[in-house]
């Protein structure tokens, strides 16, 4: 896949890159010659069957992992490793689980120093997502909503130039997985905060991003770039729109094929994915 | 007082559901204390009366009266407690080496590839040899038995706490080092505020099955190489025949080692405050 015709400015670009594991005798290919971009300010969403290799590549942009082959650049300098200029919000929650929610807060700028008034910028991040009172609880103390909101806080502290979330509402029940989806919305829109968010689920998806990309099943490519051109600020009405449908139908088309392609190679969630198509195409012929 | 008198027939369908809960739930605990009591005072008074009703092996042993004559006597002599006092002084000193050793060479294996790769293979040929068995050889090397003893202790605790530290600091969630790098840390504050806390765990629980250890290999070693202490006491009441000492002497063991481990359980909610309440 080529370079997408995205019009602003890019903040993070990958060209062309590839992620193999193991030797030369028994490797494995996790991401093969992947291109895209983060524009600046936008909400990307990447979205592919499971186990497909998204994590790979958000490990690559954070910088924890260097690619095989090709090039990742931020900001036009190439990425050599881990800053908080990128920051994660991990699958699940890596939330420090030994300190309570006030001290992962201010963990980042208790390392970097030089941030008098970080204090105040907690507390009244914790306000902002709603756990000023949960502020010395651990982590193991509070709701799978609540961590993720606290990992959120932990990361937006140090103002990071782009935030890589990972499945961040991967493992929350669906009602407190649509509170966080309108709660994503509500803290973003408008923000001009660069954000890459992971998922698996294509509603989600269309509500959140501005921009999104579609990977092909393993090894992982950019397969298609689509923008999300639904008007903002968005709630859940989105859905009932015509463009939503247009959308929703084009991208499951195109993840029909690669979930097939998954479903060869025995993953369940693609088998989930094919079901629900069949079952649409089905009230659709009717 | 509110009055008490029966009122049999009145109250609410309600109150009567709720009173007969009470009741049920106030029964069972009776029931389970009164069982309680009853198997301990069966075996007491089967102990007690073994000889009188020509019960076999039990009759071997002292009646608990006996018991309780012979803790009073021995309860009031200095030899009992400068036994404690002293297998106190060796446990706490052959334990605490243990964690002064055992934790920052396990930290050091876990993170160092090099050292792991020299220091454990070692562990591995020394570990399997139950401290006990080095007894002998802990005489003939340290010029003191006190240090003998003490080593004994050492070692019952340290392989433990050793191999716990190793485990617990190998297997930390990637996630957590990766956001710390992330988030600006520099290589002290990766150790002291992620790898460090993050191995806590895993050491108390290396802790509290030490101290298990320690105290089984205080004993054993007073028994053989000792003068003095609990476990030399132990064993010299068998060796005048005082078997009703023998047996204060083992219930005392037992008391210390059950609050020895309170203490290391309170130590460890205190060190790992976050795993307290889950």
């Amino acid at each position: 896949m080529a370079h997408p015709d995205w019009s602003g400015e890019r903040e993070i670009v990958l060209e062309a890159v590839t992620k193999t594991y193991g030797d030369e005798f028994d490797a494995k290919t996790v991401v093969s010659e992947c291109s895209f971009a983060l524009e600046k300010g936008k909400f990307t969403v990447l979205i592919g069957p499971s186990g497909c290799g998204k994590t790979t590549l958000i490990n690559l942009i954070a910088g924890y992992e260097r690619p095989t082959a090709g090039k990742i650049t931020f900001e036009g300098k190439e990425i050599a490793g881990p800053t908080r200029d990128r920051l994660v919000v991990f699958q699940e929650t890596a939330l420090f689980p030994w300190m309570t929610i006030f001290q992962n807060v201010m963990y980042g700028p208790s390392v970097q120093q030089g941030r008098p008034d970080a204090k105040e910028e907690a507390m009244a991040l914790l306000a902002k997502v709603g756990l000023q009172d949960f502020h010395d609880k651990y982590p193991n103390q509070l709701s799978g909503g609540m961590q993720r909101r606290a990992e959120l806080a932990r990361a937006l502290i140090n103002k990071p130039r782009v935030l890589l979330m990972d499945e961040p509402l991967r493992g929350l029940d669906a009602m407190t997985r649509q509170l966080m989806q309108e709660y994503i919305l509500k803290l973003f829109e408008g923000s001009g905060q660069t954000i890459l968010f992971v998922t698996t689920e294509i509603d989600e998806a269309i509500l959140l991003a501005d921009n999104m990309i579609l990977l092909s099943s393993s090894p992982a490519s950019a397969k298609e770039l689509i923008r999300v051109d639904l008007p903002r600020p968005r709630t859940e009405a989105v859905f009932d729109t015509p463009r939503y449908a247009e959308l929703k139908s084009h991208i499951l088309s195109i993840l029909y094929g690669e979930a097939l392609q998954a479903f060869a190679s025995g993953s369940r969630a693609a088998a989930d994915l094919i079901e629900a198509f069949e079952a649409r195409r089905k009230t659709g012929a009717e | 007082m509110a009055d008490i008198s029966p009122s049999l027939g009145s109250g609410s369908a309600r109150r009567t559901i709720l009173g007969r809960a009470m009741f049920a739930i106030a029964s069972r605990l009776n029931l389970n204390f009164f069982l309680g009591v009853l198997s301990i005072g069966t075996i007491g008074l089967l102990w007690e009366y073994a000889r009188p009703l020509g019960l076999p092996l039990i009759s071997n042993l002292p009646p608990p009266s006996e018991v309780v004559h012979a803790s009073r006597r021995l309860l009031l002599s200095n030899l009992y407690w400068d036994g404690w006092a002293l297998s106190l002084r060796r446990i706490t000193l052959g334990f605490l080496i243990a964690q002064l050793v055992g934790i920052p060479v396990g930290l050091l294996m876990a993170m160092h590839r090099a050292s792991f790769n020299t220091i454990f293979p070692i562990v591995e040929i020394l570990r399997p040899i139950p401290p006990v068995a080095w007894i002998p050889v802990s005489i003939i090397f340290w010029p003191t038995r006190e240090l003998s003893v003490l080593f004994i202790v050492f070692l019952g605790a340290f392989w433990i706490v050793l191999l716990n530290t190793i485990g617990g600091a190998s297997n930390i969630d990637p996630n957590y080092k990766r956001a710390a790098i992330s988030l600006g840390s520099t290589r002290r504050d990766l150790f002291w505020r992620i790898i460090l806390p993050a191995t806590v765990p895993s050491i108390v629980t290396g802790m509290s099955v030490g101290i298990g250890i320690a105290w089984e290999m205080v004993i054993a070693a007073e028994m053989v190489a000792g003068r003095t202490g609990l476990g030399y006491l132990l064993w010299q009441s068998f060796e005048i025949n005082a078997i009703a000492q023998c047996i204060v002497c083992m219930i005392s063991i037992g008391i210390a080692g059950y609050v020895s481990s309170e203490i290391i359980r309170l130590f460890g909610s205190f060190v790992a405050p976050w795993q307290r309440q889950r």
